[in-house]
Order: structure tokens, then sequence, then C-alpha cells
């Protein structure tokens, strides 16, 4: 992937926001598509790695975020939150490379402004709200507000 | 009112929120990694601590 010199820019920007937030984050190719992979970890102390997919046209598009590990992820239920597909209540998109793909924003809601860091706090309130389903059974949108 | 970081009350927090019944502000602390639910009029912030509120209300995406 060749990016433009703006978008070189851009990349150097949100890495400098990126590691000062997630600092164990960092920038991995997988053939041409590059990603932000690091860790997180609940207020439980629960760990999770996550995939950032830095969109081709960065930043005009919401980069998509999924769940690695565990693998596979389990609702309340035991359920492979993979395996809902996509869910509204879940706040789930369709997966991809057979991961979980967190709702984060809708891409109407997306403006070149917005950056990786908006994403990565969005996934790691998502986080929470997970724990929060696990431990109660509560479907994510008890937790957390949908996009008008 | 202590910070706190208890994860079952930080979660009930953000059903509170979901339901515009919270007065809390939500931060996350890049040290710890952790969400931590203050008091609004709380003005003690650690270093590189950030309020996260907007970014929750905001919303996550609905179909």
């Amino acid at each position: 992937m060749a990016w433009s010199i703006e978008q070189q820019n851009r990349l150097n920007k949100e890495w400098d926001i990126v590691k000062q937030y997630f600092p164990n984050f960092e920038f991995k190719y997988y053939g041409s598509q590059l990603c932000l992979e690091g860790w997180m970890y609940t207020n439980q102390k629960n760990a999770y790695h996550l995939r950032l997919y830095v969109p081709q046209d960065m930043p005009n598009s919401v980069p998509e975020v999924v769940v690695t590990y565990p693998y596979p992820v389990k609702d309340y239920s035991g359920k492979a939150l993979h395996d809902y597909t996509y869910s509204a209540t879940m706040h789930l998109l369709s997966p991809r490379d057979g991961y979980p793909k967190i709702c984060t924003y809708k891409s109407t809601h997306w403006n070149p402004n917005r950056t990786f860091y908006n994403v990565l706090i969005k996934t790691r309130i998502w986080l929470e709200a997970l724990d929060g389903h696990k431990s109660t059974g509560q479907p994510l949108d008890y937790y957390l507000k949908h996009q008008a | 009112m202590p910070n706190e970081s208890d994860p079952k009350k930080v979660q009930e927090e953000l059903a509170k929120k979901n339901f515009n019944q919270s007065e809390k502000k939500l931060t996350f602390d890049p040290t710890t990694g952790e969400l931590i639910i203050k008091s609004e009029n709380d003005s003690t912030v650690k270093p590189g601590e950030v309020v996260v509120d907007q970014i929750y209300k905001d919303g996550f995406f609905q179909f």
C-alpha cells in the first residue's frame, strides 16, 4: 500500500497520539493491509488483543476494529461473538477475518477530524461493557448508547 | 467521594449514562488502562488522564 505524503503525515500524527494513550500498540502489516495492534486490559484485568485496520482512504472512513484474543470471545451464555454475525443489541458488525468486529462509529457520523484515539477509546469502553455483559447477562446496549 | 475504578461500579455507571441518569464523569487513565468514575466537580487529574464522556455520548453504531 502506497500512502500519499498527506497520509504519511497523518499516520505520524495518529501514532504520536496513540503511543501516548495506548503505549503497547504498534503498527503491523498483513500483506498490504496496515493494522494497529495491541492489548487492552479492562478494570477486571481481563486481557483483550485488538486489531484496528487502517483504511486505504484514511482518514476518510471509519477504521474497523476486531478482537483477536481471546479466541473465540464468548458471551454470557458461552456463544462465540463471531457467531452473532451482526447484532444491534451486542454492538457487533459482521466479522472480519473470522474475528468479531466492534461497532464504533457509523460511517455517516465519521469525519476526518476523528482519530484512531477516538476509535480506541470507544473500543476500551465497549470492552468494559462486554465484561459487564459477561457478569450480568445484560446485552451491551444496556451499557452503551446507540448512535442517533 | 473517592474516585471509583471498581469494575462493577464503572459498569453500573455506564448503564446510568445510557439512561441519562448519571451525574458523574468518565475518565481514562493511560498509565493503568482503567476507566474511572469521578464526581463532576472533582478536578484532580493524574498525568495523562483524560475525560472520555464525550466519546461515550457520541454513541455506538446502530443498524
